[in-house]
């Protein structure tokens, strides 16, 4: 029952906040394109520090990163292309609204699960 | 407010108008929260009253729900506008603090349908909130049809379904809406995907239907209703087994109708499904009920009555 909100699972920024930072590549990440038009980011993927410790244990040489790729959807791709360093969360999302004829709160809840995301993997950050 | 000026939700037996910025931010079977850019505008819950209704005991069940919050809701007497909007009701005001929320609201009861809804409208203090446009959404608010159907109406999809159907499921994710409803013997599924254009790709309906809508097994004959292009699907037939498992209602049968409304870049489609033979007639009163906003839709189907 949500009789008044409960405020124990409050968000550390307010919506409106989020929607105002602005999305950034990490600039370790790089990006190729398919025949289809689709964008395959790839990104360093770095050692975990365990298994680093274990190799460095053994007396080996520290691998270099691995190069982790993830191929965007047609969706994911306009999103993609939306981030500029410039653009606020804000504006991405209206722009993609306006793009695919989506209602605003169905736009912004895919923007924003999709730079969620992406944030996880450390392809993103918000400033 | 009217639905040409606002937006109409309709759930489950509630319809109400709201200003066209706000939108439902939590759906429940008998609970909405419907949020503005500011957050939480207001929230409504609603039920059938067993027995008689007991104003007292509608009030004693919200101190019991705020008291955990460290809210106390007191009794509050609404404005003579609220009254005035709401004289279709008995009505209760009721009002709570609790440090930076703040609320006015109302229990409801109709004598006509025997249903109690509680609503009420966010307003932080210090700050404007939704009670301002309180009226306007109560003078809007209505808890029955008299025409046996129950209207459902939430972000763009409308819908007009015959009263027998209860809500089952529902699911709203970015790109794809879901609401099952059952009644003894059937099942209707109401869907909702977009951008069309990017999830249709190449494919035609058929296909789309077949894959994306999880329709497999079923045979597709394209038809165009309006100039849109439509694709009707039934249960595939062949093999004597599957006939007589069909027919012996030991198999359940489907039927669908998938359409793409260009204009809007959407797709929607209806699953009709039950034991025995699905019955066109049925089909054709959800096709003729169901659609997106202000689009094929029966004249006054969601005009609160």
């Amino acid at each position: 029952m949500g009789w008044p909100r409960k405020t124990g699972r409050r968000a550390l920024i307010s919506r409106d906040d989020a929607l105002g930072c602005t999305p950034v590549k990490n600039r370790h990440v790089r990006e190729s394109h398919l025949e289809s038009g689709e964008v395959v980011v790839h990104y360093p993927v770095a050692q975990h520090p365990w298994v680093a410790r274990l190799v460095r244990f053994l007396g080996k040489d520290a691998a270099a990163p691995r190069d982790g790729k993830l191929q965007l959807d047609a969706l994911g791709t306009a999103v993609w292309g939306m981030i500029d360093g410039e653009r606020s969360l804000r504006r991405i999302v209206a722009a993609f609204a306006a793009a695919h004829q989506l209602e605003a709160r169905e736009a912004e809840i895919a923007v924003t699960q999709f730079v969620r995301e992406l944030g996880r993997r450390g392809l993103l950050g918000l400033h | 407010m009217t639905p040409a000026n606002g937006k109409e939700i309709a759930w489950n037996g509630i319809r109400f108008v709201v200003p066209a910025a706000w939108e439902p931010g939590r759906i429940g079977p008998r609970h909405l929260v419907i949020e503005s850019d500011a957050g939480p505008a207001m929230e409504i819950k609603w039920g059938p009253v067993k027995g008689r209704f007991s104003r007292s005991t509608h009030l004693r069940r919200l101190s019991k729900l705020t008291r955990t919050r460290g809210a106390a809701p007191r009794e509050w007497t609404p404005p003579q506008d609220w009254l005035q909007a709401l004289t279709r009701f008995e009505c209760t005001g009721f009002a709570w603090e609790a440090g930076s929320e703040a609320a006015v609201g109302a229990i409801l009861h109709c004598p006509a349908c025997r249903t109690a809804s509680v609503i009420q409208f966010f307003q932080p203090p210090g700050r404007r909130g939704a009670a301002g446009q309180a009226v306007a959404v109560l003078a809007s608010l209505r808890d029955h049809r008299d025409d046996g159907r129950v209207a459902w109406a939430v972000y763009d999809i409308r819908a007009l379904l015959p009263s027998g159907f209860a809500l089952a499921r529902h699911r709203f994710e970015a790109g794809r809406f879901f609401l099952e409803f059952r009644d003894r013997r059937q099942t209707i599924g109401l869907f909702r995907w977009a951008p069309a254009a990017v999830l249709l790709g190449d494919r035609d309906l058929s296909r789309f239907a077949e894959t994306v809508a999880g329709l497999d097994r079923m045979e597709f004959r394209a038809t165009a209703v309006e100039g849109q292009p439509e694709v009707e699907g039934r249960e595939r037939t062949d093999g004597c087994a599957r006939r007589l498992a069909a027919s012996l209602g030991l198999r359940p049968v489907r039927a669908a109708r998938i359409w793409h409304v260009p204009a809007r870049n959407r797709i929607l489609g209806i699953v009709v499904a039950g034991r025995f033979a699905i019955d066109p007639a049925v089909m054709e009163t959800v096709r003729g009920g169901y659609g997106l906003a202000e689009e094929n839709r029966p004249p006054g189907a969601h005009q609160p009555r």
